[in-house]
């Protein structure tokens, strides 16, 4: 029954990844609907649902606002919107690298049963953090009222700048995704670098206070994708320099994880 | 026309243990010239599957045999398309319907309807196709009222009569079903076999891995016999 079949043709791996990531688009419904039930999944029992996220946020904000608005010497009508908006796309930020690094090890049983392409997970998880942001959003809606701070046009600018963290997020995931699946301990290892980034970067503390080191938020990446969303609401529009940096950030991060992604593809199936 | 063909196709399987998933490991091992971590630098390697060629067409109604181990399911997931043959050649023409491993894949904490709505999603279905076929999926699979309730709370029995109806109502050219089928009680493998008999016409293809040679030779026309990972025999019956 062995059949010498000349039209069969081995299809180039680049060839593979890239179809991989193109049928992942198009499934939008999948990975909307996996991401959906995450959220839900999450929160079934709880009579408030996903905005215990959003009180989450308020309370920490409440906590930490006043007490290093007073530490730096900064008004809570300038520092709270500050902190508020740091803290919300710091949970963006956070979420997508964390959840990334589990894309595929957590969907264990889908890989190994039913044939999707490995981008869906990774969408999916992007998908789920975007819809936890949103959520974390409406927490600045009562310090809105509270400062009273009204919507100026320049917010819009926010906007794109979640896209571009995601567009970020999407090779990261990605390659840490992939990594994570072959070692499991390097989770935890991204845990701990996220925790150690969190008191790194300016986020309840202002970039400014560095005087000669402005260096190290300059070139922090997660500073450079913070204030893609941060400065539209907190100062207004970016400079055209905050938007290079990003771009330069972008090509790096798909420089480096999609050649990866091409050779490590077709062994996730065994990694997860 | 759907038809897979296999091209003297094997799978290398990695088994990993704990200390070679360890990137500290995998770090140790490199900076110390393996000694210290030596075990750790050679994953085993099983050939779960040798030179398989296989030529199915349109029509095939294909029982996989062997026993535990002889690497039914490792076919069924290369057939899928979820591990890729580390040697050989294999081209699978048409839309795949699967479901490996029962329960895998379900979403416990959702009810049985999100998860008929989430599987047609996978299986590539629309909203509106889905929700035509619900009806008939909650009726085949006789659980009624018991779609409203969580996944978790189904007995291994129940689940299987939801994946069963669900993967036996996309209308997938190619469906490919592992040994699960023989959870379900005695009425419901009467009823299933029904299905697949009526399922499987000149256009669409069937691949079925049971240990249960009866029902193996009651379904199907072609009986592909696996030991070790190697096919033993291809048995083409007419009809």
């Amino acid at each position: 029954m062995s059949v010498a079949a000349p039209s069969l043709k081995v299809v180039p791996q680049w060839r593979m990844a890239l179809s991989d990531l193109i049928d992942g688009l198009k499934a939008h419904r999948v990975w909307m609907m996996l991401a959906r039930m995450d959220i839900k999944q999450r929160y079934r029992r709880s009579v408030l649902g996903p905005f215990w996220i959003t009180i989450t946020m308020i309370i920490w904000i409440l906590a930490i606002g006043p007490l290093y608005g007073h530490l730096l010497g900064i008004g809570s009508d300038e520092f709270i919107p500050y902190l508020a908006m740091g803290i919300i796309t710091w949970g963006l930020i956070s979420g997508v690298l964390l959840d990334g690094a589990g894309a595929f090890v957590s969907a264990e049983n889908l890989v190994r049963s039913v044939k999707l392409p490995y981008t869906v997970h990774v969408l999916r998880v992007l998908q789920r953090n975007l819809i936890i942001f949103v959520h974390n959003l409406l927490a600045f809606v009562p310090f809105m009222i509270y400062l009273g701070i009204t919507p100026e046009w320049s917010w819009l600018a926010a906007i794109p700048g979640v896209a571009l963290i995601l567009l970020a997020a999407l090779p990261i995931a990605f390659l840490l995704g992939t990594l994570s699946a072959r070692f499991r301990d390097l989770q935890q290892i991204i845990a701990s670098i996220v925790q150690l980034a969190f008191f790194m970067t300016p986020i309840f503390w202002k970039a400014d206070l560095l005087k000669d080191r402005a260096y190290l938020a300059d070139y922090n990446p997660f500073q450079i994708l913070l204030e893609a969303v941060r400065r539209p609401v907190v100062e207004g529009i970016p400079s055209a320099e905050t938007y290079i940096r990003i771009g330069l950030l972008i090509v790096v991060l798909y420089v480096v994880a999609m050649p990866f992604f091409v050779r490590y593809r077709r062994r996730l199936a065994f990694w997860v | 026309m759907p038809s897979i063909v296999l091209d003297n196709c094997s799978l290398d399987l990695p088994i990993y243990g704990t200390i070679n998933r360890s990137l500290k490991g995998a770090v140790m091992a490199s900076a110390t010239g393996g000694r210290i971590a030596s075990a750790s630098r050679n994953v085993t390697v099983v050939q779960a599957l040798k030179g398989v060629s296989l030529d199915i067409r349109a029509g095939d109604r294909v029982g996989l045999m062997g026993h535990n181990g002889a690497g039914k399911t490792t076919l069924l997931r290369m057939l899928a398309g979820i591990y890729e043959p580390s040697a050989g050649r294999m081209e699978v023409r048409g839309k795949v319907s699967s479901f490996i491993n029962l329960g895998l894949g379900l979403d416990h904490e959702a009810t049985g309807a999100e998860n008929i709505l989430l599987c047609g999603l996978m299986f590539g279905l629309g909203f509106d196709e889905i929700k035509r076929l619900t009806p008939s999926i909650g009726e085949f699979s006789g659980l009624g009222d018991f779609l409203d309730m969580p996944v978790r709370t189904y007995s291994s029995g129940m689940m299987m009569r939801l994946v069963f109806s669900i993967v036996t109502s996309v209308h997938a050219e190619i469906l490919l079903m592992d040994e699960w089928l023989s959870v379900g009680d005695a009425d419901f493998v009467v009823h299933a076999d029904e299905r697949l008999r009526q399922l499987v016409d000149s256009a669409s293809i069937l691949v079925l891995a049971s240990h249960q040679e009866a029902k193996i030779k009651s379904l199907c026309n072609v009986i592909v016999r696996l030991e070790h990972g190697e096919v033993r025999s291809v048995e083409r019956r007419p009809g």
